[in-house]
């Protein structure tokens, strides 16, 4: 596109005051850093990806002094559901748990439990996993909290 | 022919009065802005702090004005930003969680702090699953995601690759290294390797989109050394440890010794690449003139990065890569090399559009380093007095 | 299996495929500015024909001893391809790397011959590691393999590989895309590190794997 020696003498007049504002911005940046970020986090783009937070939590059991949470299944892929993914379960309760607690929950809903895990008798050991399906392919991690446990059980998609 | 400029210049070399007088607005945005809303008078600790960083940002500022310099006066600021911050961050793991490896437990919960790196990232994977691959906190906690990508956003719209000088609390080690031996033991690296963070970015953004994993930071980040890392429990937390251990030696440390160039950011950082990018857009850039410039290969030979070479003489621009750091204008034997607003007139009044850009950059670097300069002068006075390093 | 379910297979595993065949495809796809077709066709002939060898090889076996399944659990086939995938991109990386890094616009010197178009490094490169690439041995290909050519005829095997195949291919589609549209010294000189990090990446990968399974084993 030709620029006509008015527009460029327009342009280089108008780069100084863009210049300050620039200053300004930055200047006003900072204190904005709340506003901001509030405004960022409420877009739908930002949440953690499931493999990360976990997924939602479906269902809350509590028994024997333990409160259990069930997350859902997550197979999350970049786009599309994977073949492998994993349940996520929160157990919260004092250290060390009560003798045998444990939960047995039905991953993929046709009524029967998939397997059982049952926390350990210390901190810092890993709860005990009892696969009834083979879709469940192993305890992939797990992590003594303090307030409890977490644990991810590895499943095969059906 | 380029349009005449409109605006006089204002020449502060050697003119202190001149000098602290365009110092005295930037030394009021910053008595604004490096409390970060706190009550900084409450006690006498933060007042010393708050104080001594203030006057050491504006005593640099009017340096810079006054003598001609940006680069000498500008690392000073960068590299103590850089040490300050790993310097805080450990300490505040090491009361958080007791040691600086983190374990699964903070990875299952989502306590890892984020950085600006980990953009690079998470940017194909938010578009297509519209979500962050990372194990940290949206909002709240220390350095939560939101928070941190306001800022590299802002850095990147406003700054350019300018972020790589006047932000990125990284970049401080290398620029730091290779400064202390007089001259280079390496003169001539090959120039292909100013693309080395393309490539990086290339593999990492693919391999990240593909397994869901941010892999620069699980495997290869050499700044691992200096803030956190995955806790040694296994082979491949061990493979881990030793990788990013190397190359914290070899590209943070030793060769920019050998070389006199800031090779981690140069040949190997992704987001250096990310930022580079964001250049072709920005305000500022470096700019020569090709009839003052004697090719002499002065500001080649200075450039940190690689960003000027034979061509950009020619062409009187510097490379995609430049940083903005101003080296290359520092050591220009005629004044040839200059910051330039875009649009306007090359090097016509370029005191005008330097003082311009380091008000922005300077701005930028003093605020952002102001909370965690602050924190390190508390937690040194704290452990001065005998209470410990808790600030 | 009928073909677009292997196919959805193949797009729903190939994000591993992305991170493993991705860096090895980047050097064949930036390093030259001509024959960018030729070379990306020439990867995905091998790629095919390296499947189809996997797949061939789990049929022999699994008709033989029933040794598939334990020839998919072990890692050092992996491992093997990884390494000997590596020095392949290494070897390829120094090849091109003076004509790449030197003067752009001069003669290549390794240009093919009239009679020797076999002596050409970045064709013969292209098919290496198009093949490598397909003996991969990751794990829902073997999976997917095994079970495609112990249960059906050999036509239905043929045609749900073919399927899979594509599946895995249309995920690579935006590095093709995005290979062709890129020009100039600056891609060249950033394909030629791609090769070599990649090839770093893969050497270390493959040497992890074989060093893991001979632990395991031993102990």
């Amino acid at each position: 596109m030709k620029t006509t020696f008015f527009m460029r003498r327009l342009a280089s007049s108008l780069v100084y005051p863009v210049g300050l504002v620039y200053v300004l911005a930055i200047a006003a940046l900072f204190p904005s850093i709340g506003l901001l970020s509030h405004e960022l986090a409420q877009m739908p783009f930002m949440r953690i990806h499931p493999r990360y937070s976990g997924g939602q939590v479906v269902e809350t059991i509590r028994t024997d002094g333990v409160e259990w949470r069930v997350h859902r299944p997550v197979f999350d892929g970049l786009m599309r559901e994977r073949g492998h993914g994993f349940i996520q379960i929160d157990a919260l309760c004092e250290t060390p748990p009560p003798s045998g607690a444990g939960i047995a929950p039905d991953c993929d809903g046709d009524g029967r439990p998939d397997f059982r895990l049952v926390l350990p008798a210390a901190a810092s050991e890993a709860p005990k996993l009892v696969p009834l399906s083979p879709l469940v392919t192993g305890l992939e991690s797990w992590a003594d909290t303090g307030e409890g446990w977490i644990a991810r059980v590895g499943l095969d998609r059906k | 022919m380029p349009a005449p400029d409109p605006i006089p210049g204002i020449r502060t070399k050697d003119r202190p009065l001149r000098s602290l007088l365009l110092t005295l607005p930037l030394g009021l945005i910053l008595a604004l802005l490096l409390s970060g809303g706190a009550n900084v008078f409450s006690d006498p600790a933060r007042r010393f702090a708050y104080a001594s960083v203030w006057v050491l940002d504006v005593s640099l500022f009017f340096l810079m004005l006054y003598k001609g310099r940006t680069d000498r006066y500008r690392a000073v600021l960068f590299i103590l930003f850089a040490a300050a911050l790993s310097f805080t961050f450990i300490v505040h793991m090491s009361e958080m969680r007791g040691r600086m490896g983190f374990t699964n437990s903070d990875i299952l919960q989502c306590k890892i702090p984020f950085c600006h790196i980990v953009t690079t990232m998470i940017l194909i994977p938010m578009a297509l699953s519209r979500s962050i691959i990372f194990p940290g906190s949206i909002e709240g906690g220390f350095a939560n995601i939101s928070s941190m990508l306001v800022i590299v956003g802002g850095g990147l719209l406003l700054l350019g690759r300018g972020f790589c000088s006047w932000g990125c609390f990284y970049g401080g080690w290398d620029d730091g290294f290779s400064r202390l031996r007089k001259r280079a033991v390496w003169k001539k690296p090959p120039g292909y390797l100013r693309w080395g963070g393309f490539a990086v970015l290339l593999l990492v953004a693919l391999s990240s989109a593909a397994t869901l994993v941010p892999t620069y930071c699980d495997w290869v980040c050499p700044f691992k050394a200096v803030t956190e890392y995955q806790a040694v429990t296994d082979f491949g937390s061990l493979a881990r440890f030793l990788i990013f251990i190397s190359l914290f030696l070899g590209l943070v440390v030793v060769l920019p010794l050998l070389t006199k160039k800031r090779t981690q950011c140069a040949w190997f950082c992704p987001m250096g690449a990310l930022c580079s990018l964001s250049n072709a857009v920005s305000l500022h850039d470096i700019r020569i003139d090709t009839e003052r410039c004697l090719s002499c290969g002065k500001c080649i030979k200075a450039c940190p990065v690689g960003a000027l070479d034979a061509e950009s003489l020619k062409s009187g621009k510097a490379g995609i890569n430049c940083t903005k750091c101003g080296k290359c204008a520092d050591v220009c034997p005629r004044g040839a090399i200059g910051y330039h607003l875009r649009f306007s007139a090359v090097l016509k009044h370029p005191t005008t559009q330097r003082t311009l850009f380091l008000y922005a950059a300077f701005t930028f670097l003093a605020v952002f380093s102001g909370g965690t300069l602050q924190q390190m002068v508390l937690m040194l006075l704290s452990l001065a007095t005998g209470g410990g390093l808790s600030s | 299996m009928p073909v677009v379910n292997t196919y959805l297979l193949g797009l729903s595993v190939g994000g591993g495929c992305l991170a493993q065949c991705g860096p090895a495809l980047l050097p064949i796809l930036l390093c030259e500015d001509r024959r960018r077709w030729k070379l990306a066709a020439a990867f995905l002939t091998s790629r095919l024909f390296g499947y189809s060898a996997v797949a061939l090889l789990l049929f022999l076996l699994g008709r033989a001893t029933g040794l598939a399944e334990a020839f998919g659990r072990s890692s050092l086939p992996a491992g093997l391809v990884l390494l000997l995938l590596g020095a392949s991109l290494v070897r390829h990386s120094l090849n091109v790397k003076k004509r790449v890094c030197g003067k752009a616009d001069g003669p290549a010197p390794g240009a093919a011959k009239a009679f020797g178009r076999f002596r050409d490094d970045a064709l013969l490169f292209a098919c290496r590691a198009g093949f490598l690439t397909a003996l991969g041995f990751c794990a829902p290909m073997l999976a997917f393999a095994t079970e495609a050519l112990t249960r059906n005829s050999p036509v239905q095997a043929l045609l749900s590989l073919a399927g899979f195949f594509l599946g895995t291919t249309t995920v690579l589609l935006p590095l093709f895309i995005g290979g062709f549209a890129c020009k100039g010294s600056a891609v060249r000189q950033i394909g030629f590190l791609c090769g070599l990090l990649a090839g770093a990446l893969y050497l270390f990968q493959g040497s992890f794997i074989m060093i893991t399974e001979v632990f395991h084993a031993c102990s």
